[in-house]
C-alpha cells in the first residue's frame, strides 16, 4: 500500500524539498503526497483522507503550526508529526514536543537527519 | 531605469523568503545562545527597490523605531552586498546584565555592546545565507552608524540621493525581539546586480 505524507507549509519550495527528500529516501515505496499551505488546510485534509505521516512548519499564516498540533491533541487525531522549522531554538523544540510531536528536523529537510525519526515513528 | 530592474515571479519570492528565513533562524538561535534567552522571529520581507523610492519603502518597513542606534557592516565573495543593523534606542540597556555590563553604560560600552550584538546576527545570518547557497562570505567590521537617533534622519543621510551609486537594490529584512525585555533588533541586507542572480539561481542547489 502507498504511504501517504501530507506536507504542511506556506512556502511550495519547502513543500518541494520535503518532497524531493522523501521521494529519494523512500525509493522502494510508493508514496502520495498531499499538500496544505496552512494549519486549517492541514487539519482539514487530516480528516478527509487517511493520511500516514505528517511534516509540519510552525509559521504559517491563518492557523500556525503550533495551533495544528494543540488541536491535534485536542480532538484527538490519530496522526505522526514531524516538525520542519526554521526556528531552531531549543524552546521551539521542547514546545513541540510537549505538543506530541515525534520530531524535529530543521529547515532546509535533509531525508537522512529525518530518516531515524521516520523509524521510530513506526510508519513504515 | 526601470526596465532593468529584475521581476521575480511568485516561485522565486517565495525562494527568497524562505532562505532569508532559514538564515533568520540562524541568526536568531545564535541570539538565543549569546544571551541565553528566547527569540521571537517573524516573517521575513523580500523587496526589490529603485533607489528613488528607497527612503519611503524603508520608512514603510522600520516604523516600529522612532530613535534607534544603527550600525553597518559589509560583505563579500560570491555574494556581496551591506547589512544595516537597527536597534530600539534602549537595545543596549535591556540586554546591559545579559552580556555582563552594568546598567549604567557609558558610550564607549554602549558602542561595544552594540558592534557586538552586530557581529553576532551579521555573522549568523549571512554566514547562514551563504551556507544555504553553498557560498562562503568574507566580512568588513561592523562600524557605528548612530546611536539613538530618529530613525527618519538616519534613513535621510545614510540614503542620501547623491550617495547612492546604484540604480535598484534587493532587501531582505528579518528582525528579532526578545521575550519580556524591551530589545528589538533589525538587519537590513542590502544587494545588487551580479548577487541577486546568484540568489535567484541558487535553487536548483536544494530541488
Amino acid at each position: 500500500m502507498a504511504l501517504t505524507i501530507l506536507t504542511t507549509d506556506d512556502s511550495k519550495f519547502q513543500r518541494n524539498v520535503i518532497k524531493k527528500e522523501l521521494t529519494a529516501l523512500l525509493k522502494d515505496r510508493e508514496i502520495t503526497f498531499f499538500e496544505a499551505t496552512n494549519g486549517l488546510e492541514a487539519l482539514s485534509l487530516l480528516k478527509s483522507e487517511k493520511i500516514d505521516l505528517m511534516f509540519l512548519d510552525l509559521t504559517m499564516p491563518e492557523m500556525d503550526g503550533y495551533q495544528v498540533l494543540g488541536k491535534i491533541q485536542e480532538e484527538g487525531i490519530d496522526i505522526k508529526v514531524i516538525v520542519v522549522s526554521a526556528d531552531i531554538q531549543p524552546k521551539a523544540l521542547k514546545r513541540v514536543q510537549e505538543l506530541g510531536a515525534v520530531g524535529f528536523v530543521k529547515k532546509p529537510m535533509d531525508g537522512k537527519k529525518a530518516e531515524p525519526i521516520i523509524l521510530k515513528s513506526g510508519v513504515l | 531605469m526601470s526596465s532593468n530592474i529584475p521581476e521575480f515571479t511568485e516561485d522565486e519570492y517565495d525562494f527568497l523568503g524562505e532562505i532569508t528565513n532559514m538564515a533568520m533562524g540562524q541568526a536568531g538561535s545564535a541570539l538565543a545562545e549569546f544571551l541565553e534567552v528566547f527569540v521571537e522571529l517573524s516573517v521575513p520581507m523580500v523587496k526589490i527597490v529603485e533607489a528613488g523610492q528607497i527612503i519611503p519603502v524603508l520608512s514603510d518597513m522600520t516604523q516600529e523605531y522612532k530613535e534607534v542606534s544603527a550600525t553597518r557592516q559589509a560583505f563579500y565573495n560570491s555574494i556581496s552586498g551591506e547589512v544595516i543593523s537597527l536597534f530600539n534606542k534602549d537595545a543596549c540597556v535591556a540586554v546591559a546584565d545579559l552580556m555582563g555590563y552594568d546598567e549604567q553604560l557609558d558610550p564607549a560600552k554602549e558602542e561595544e555592546l552594540i558592534l557586538e550584538l552586530s557581529n553576532i546576527l551579521v555573522g549568523a545570518c549571512i554566514n547562514g545565507l551563504g551556507g544555504l547557497i553553498k557560498t562562503e562570505v568574507s566580512f568588513s567590521k561592523p562600524a557605528i552608524l548612530c546611536e539613538r537617533m530618529p530613525i527618519k534622519d538616519l534613513l535621510n543621510s545614510v540614503f542620501a540621493p547623491e550617495k547612492l551609486n546604484w540604480d535598484y537594490t534587493l532587501i531582505l529584512k528579518v528582525d528579532f525581539k526578545l521575550e519580556e525585555r524591551e530589545f528589538k533588533s533589525d538587519l537590513l541586507i542590502f544587494m545588487s546586480d551580479e548577487s541577486i542572480e546568484v540568489l535567484r539561481n541558487s535553487s536548483d542547489k536544494f530541488l
